[in-house]
């Protein structure tokens, strides 16, 4: 809890420090590129009157179907590559060549498969999470000391017992670690996917706004998805202290 | 009674099997402790894997007596615990957790009853007011007495060690095997103590056995009247040691503690 208390603080250490170089900038620049940061906070009244809630909401569901679909698939599939030599040799070249491939990259491929609405958006988002998901199980799932194998096995646990009392407990705080950071690269990716074929989501509201050379609006839009992109951050870190306090 | 009967247990390196124990034979009667020793590489571990059920035999049978009965050696039939030589307690569960997974693997029912056994044998161990710890919030040797609780309070019908007590400091080490003779008498279950040291085969094994690294069998075995006593220091034990000492040397002229 005193971990997370600290992570609470850096957080506003940073928002005033950024607020502090943002004012500067402005002061300094003299464009309408750079507004006061005081008038965007003034904005937040009509932000919240254009129904951000709902945008918020739109792109949460996307990042979730995104993230859900990840585990789904990657925590069977890292498990299984760690267990099964034959699947490992047949799934490791593919993941291996696939990890670093840009994924925003795959957009037009996945806007022609999936089309322009949803499909694609959660598609982008899965193949953003996913690797990370596979890697880190993978790897922490072959990182358990055989002892436990060994102390279990003898005391007569099925396959299912050992999963549930050593293979899962093992890979969730790798699994966390890691769902962090790509938690954080599928906000960021917003920006790209809710650009096209839809009238909700944080990254539609900055677009929009940018588009209209609004930018106070686009200010604002930029305000709300880092804050959700904090509080997913923080979510992430808060389970892993509930989930894994031998930690 | 515990019988080996004839195993041979081999590993395979690049497709090409490599046989560790070959034809090995071992009888056990019921509540006995035997210490085994042998030169690194002569197949100790593996013998507590196979009793384990961790590996497979390549041919031969081990069976061992439930309730009167012989039985071939199953995890699932009979009721098996190991301490490992870093005692194998799982980091996500606490010390009570710890101690009551076996009973949980076993889908028994855990009673009053149980929980005062469990807090009894922790007490007697020296590890009851840990049960809310993480492994990761114990010493080397509360590691090890939590893993010597969780092993009695199994109640097992084999108990397998192997070199639980290795990487402990002396005095700690000392503590230890007074703790693990004062529990063992108490509850008494059939057991095969692994190790390399020879000081340990004598205090806690009633008889000592030395495996063959060459021919994977068994090169000795003899009863030890030196049980639970430290330091005999009379001619029969310098002798027995001699005995073993010379057993145990390598060809290469290293040599074993």
């Amino acid at each position: 809890m005193k971990k997370l208390l600290n992570r609470i603080g850096l957080f506003f250490e940073g928002f005033l420090l950024i607020n502090i170089i943002w004012y500067l900038a402005y002061l300094f620049v003299h464009s309408t590129v750079i507004p006061n940061p005081i008038v965007v906070y003034q904005n937040f009244d009509k932000v919240l009157a254009d129904h951000i809630l709902i945008h918020i909401l739109s792109s949460l569901e996307r990042v979730g179907l995104g993230l859900g679909m990840s585990l789904l698939i990657g925590i069977p599939m890292g498990i299984l590559m760690a267990y099964s030599n034959g699947a490992n040799k047949i799934l490791y070249p593919l993941v291996y060549f696939s990890y670093p491939i840009p994924k925003t990259a795959l957009l037009p491929i996945a806007m022609l498969l999936w089309g322009m609405r949803d499909g694609s958006k959660i598609a982008i988002i899965f193949l953003i999470i996913i690797f990370q998901v596979i890697v880190a199980v993978r790897d922490s799932v072959q990182n358990i000391d055989p002892s436990l194998y060994l102390v279990t096995v003898s005391a007569g646990a099925s396959k299912r017992q050992i999963i549930w009392h050593i293979t899962l407990p093992a890979i969730l705080p790798e699994l966390l670690t890691s769902l962090r950071v790509s938690l954080g690269t599928a906000v960021s990716v917003l920006f790209f996917v809710e650009g096209y074929g839809t009238r909700y989501g944080m990254g539609y509201y900055i677009v929009d706004a940018w588009s209209r050379i609004d930018y106070i609006g686009m200010y604002s839009g930029i305000i709300v998805i880092s804050v959700v992109g904090f509080a997913l951050f923080a979510a992430v870190d808060f389970l892993s202290v509930k989930l894994c306090p031998w930690r | 009674m515990l019988t080996i009967d004839d195993i041979s247990v081999s590993y395979r390196i690049k497709g090409k099997p490599v046989p560790v124990l070959k034809n090995f034979s071992l009888q056990l009667k019921q509540g006995e402790v035997i210490a085994v020793l042998g030169s690194s590489g002569c197949g100790k571990s593996t013998l507590i894997q196979v009793l384990a059920g961790m590996l497979p035999t390549d041919s031969g049978t081990v069976t061992a007596a439930v309730r009167g009965v012989n039985l071939p050696l199953n995890p699932k039939t009979h009721k098996i615990a190991v301490i490992p030589q870093n005692c194998g307690l799982l980091p996500w569960k606490t010390v009570r957790q710890n101690c009551l997974l076996p009973l949980q693997l076993h889908n028994l029912r855990i009673d009053d009853k149980k929980y005062a056994e469990l807090e009894a044998t922790c007490r007697s161990l020296k590890v009851d007011s840990l049960l809310e710890r993480y492994p990761n919030e114990l010493s080397g040797g509360q590691v090890q007495r939590v893993a010597l609780a969780r092993a009695f309070l199994q109640e097992p019908d084999l108990l397998l060690m192997d070199e639980p007590f290795s990487s402990l400091d002396t005095i700690t080490r000392s503590d230890a095997w007074e703790l693990f003779l004062n529990i063992w008498r108490q509850k008494q279950p059939t057991t095969i103590l692994v190790t390399h040291s020879m000081e340990e085969a004598f205090y806690l094994g009633k008889e000592i056995a030395v495996l063959d690294k060459e021919k994977g069998g068994l090169l000795e075995r003899m009863d030890n009247p030196y049980f639970g006593i430290q330091e005999p220091g009379c001619e029969g034990f310098f002798h027995r040691k001699r005995i073993l000492q010379g057993l145990l040397k390598p060809k290469d002229g290293g040599g074993l503690s």
